[in-house]
């Protein structure tokens, strides 16, 4: 069913364990929520490769490859009308150890050795990705993406005790 | 994922169908090994039936091209499918590969 030609916001909230066996599951539910946002394939794929890569980054670093811990996802996808540009908004929070924030950046991309790539690919692929730290213990990561290309410059901010 | 793998002269062709993600990664670099270690002089990953690829996957490509210039072997990719030309280009790897459009092509490349 299309969109109606009103002004719509749809949430989803994910609360799952930070497993790669969770990974398809949800790369899938990420896609179809783009979709019905009005994203089209090609970004609703870079997203859901950018959530992928931010959860696989939590799993190895932050649960040291634990495949009991959980993380929660909120995306949010906006569009003022059906034929207007659409924004998604994701949160991703966990319980991990909490990594020094400046130790969280892109290793340099023409270093070309296998490993290493994850964080350059969400900053590739978002418009602003926000790592902090929470009060309450663990991560947050905050990325939005624009359907208008006008915020076609990656934003990184590394930010501390963000709520 | 199911991995075909098909030998031509001097060459092997290896097919994964299906994601290469975190878990799958690790099965294509497994199947990879005693190709890399043979006597074979090109080895060719046709990525016609792949999707979806995330960095563990790109890893494991950027693992099997070291290997293959070490030994002297061409490592061709072909068949790339939009959401994994996507990644290779953002990983800034479409002029480190040699990428052709199918394999036929990669097999004389």
């Amino acid at each position: 069913m299309e969109p109606k030609n009103t002004e719509y916001t749809a949430t989803a909230t994910l609360s799952l364990p930070a497993s790669p066996a969770w990974y398809g599951t949800i790369r899938n539910l990420i896609m179809h929520l783009c979709r019905n946002c009005g994203v089209d394939d090609r970004n609703a794929g870079s997203i859901s490769l950018a959530i992928d890569e931010a959860v696989s980054n939590i799993h190895r670093h932050g649960y040291h490859g634990s495949h009991d811990e959980m993380i929660e996802i909120k995306i949010t996808g906006y569009r003022a009308t059906s034929s207007s540009p659409w924004k998604i908004c994701i949160c991703i929070e966990d319980l991990a150890d909490q990594i020094e924030l400046t130790k969280i950046k892109s290793r340099e991309i023409d270093d070309i050795r296998p490993g290493g790539l994850g964080v350059h690919l969400i900053q590739s692929i978002m418009d602003t990705a926000t790592w902090s730290h929470r009060d309450e213990g663990g991560m947050r990561l905050i990325m939005e993406k624009h359907g208008d290309n006008s915020h076609n410059s990656t934003d990184v901010k590394i930010e501390r005790n963000l709520h | 994922m199911n991995i075909e793998i098909e030998n031509f002269e001097q060459s092997t062709v290896v097919s994964p169908v299906g994601d290469v993600d975190t878990i799958e990664s690790t099965k294509l670099r497994e199947k990879l090994k005693p190709i890399l270690a043979s006597d074979v002089s090109r080895i060719v990953i046709d990525l016609t039936q792949v999707k979806y690829m995330d960095s563990s996957g790109i890893a494991t490509l950027i693992e099997a091209l070291q290997i293959c210039k070490l030994h002297a072997k061409q490592f061709v990719i072909c068949g790339l499918q939009d959401g994994v030309r996507s990644i290779i280009e953002l990983a800034r790897l479409d002029t480190i590969f040699i990428i052709t459009k199918n394999r036929e092509e990669a097999l004389v490349a």
